[in-house]
């Protein structure tokens, strides 16, 4: 079902693409109109996932004090866990889409009240996505992790994970990067079509597109081959 | 591969996060192990052995078709 109804939007949007390029028209999803509707979107979501993530960072805090035993203890470390990972996707997203948001503005002249605010969005969803991991040690106390500052710390981090924690990591990863292919290889071919029909050139981002895709797969098959 | 390792958990009073802290893993890999999911290298697999004073073989199951 799932398969299906993706294959139908697929299929649709190549459908609208042939149709709309078939009588020789050509058509612009012009964002400049509502570049400031945009921009004032994604940054109200970006504060709303910064607001989540302090929350989060409080509940962490609040439960990692609390004293249980038994199978609460169990219960208790497992949601310190969801609370840590929901706080870290909320400032990753947090910050990706403050960045969209300060890029629309640079690129359609906003006003600097705007242009401000946008901005210290961005500057706070960073210094909480820079910060998260630190959080870490209320989840797993009696490890010592290393700085977030060290220049190594996602190899230390990775190093320091026992097999369980790697199997985890290695199912998401391997998740994410077959989707990450699948989606970068549909959004090179929607920027030809879109470049062909409103003859307004996507080329650049196709190009970075397809560099991204192509050092993907050379880091990993490199990897796997050398082993 | 079966395992016995959430029943012999109980019976010597542990938590995951206790058999966890005493094997010296993550929680995450004794849930793992627990709902079937992972096979244990030989390290973890005798350090839970010694914990549970149980031999290896019978805390995780091999089936004859997988040996």
């Amino acid at each position: 079902m799932k398969k299906f109804i993706v294959s139908l939007f697929i299929g649709g949007i190549v459908g609208w693409f042939i149709a709309s390029g078939a009588d020789g028209s050509s058509f612009t999803l012009s964002l400049y109109s509502i570049a400031f509707e945009i921009s004032v979107l994604f940054s109200a979501i970006s504060l709303l996932l910064i607001g989540m993530s302090f929350v989060n960072i409080v509940k962490l805090k609040s439960l990692a004090s609390k004293e249980v035993t038994g199978d609460e203890e169990d219960v208790k470390e497992d949601r310190l866990y969801k609370l840590f990972s929901d706080m870290t996707l909320a400032s990753t997203v947090s910050v990706i889409l403050s960045i969209v948001a300060f890029a629309v503005i640079a690129i359609t002249d906003q006003s600097i009240v705007l242009t401000i605010i946008v901005a210290a969005t961005a500057f706070a969803a960073a210094m909480i996505n820079y910060r998260s991991p630190s959080y870490m040690k209320y989840v797993h106390p009696e490890r010592d992790f290393p700085s977030v500052n060290d220049k190594e710390y996602a190899k230390k981090l990775f190093d320091m994970s026992d097999e369980g924690e790697r199997h985890i990591m290695l199912q998401g990863l391997y998740k994410s990067f077959t989707i990450g292919n699948a989606l970068l290889l549909f959004a090179m071919i929607g920027c030809v079509f879109y470049s062909v029909y409103s003859n307004e050139s996507q080329l650049f981002s196709i190009i970075v597109m397809a560099l991204i895709l192509i050092v993907m797969n050379m880091q990993y098959m490199l990897k796997v081959r050398n082993r | 591969m079966k395992t016995r390792l959430k029943e012999l958990r109980a019976r010597h009073g542990l938590n995951q996060t206790e058999l966890a802290k005493l094997a010296k893993v993550s929680r995450q890999t004794i849930s793992l192990l627990e709902r079937e999911e992972l096979i244990p290298s030989l390290l973890i697999a005798v350090r839970i052995s010694k914990i549970l004073q149980e031999p290896v073989d019978e805390i995780f199951i091999f089936e004859e078709g997988e040996l």
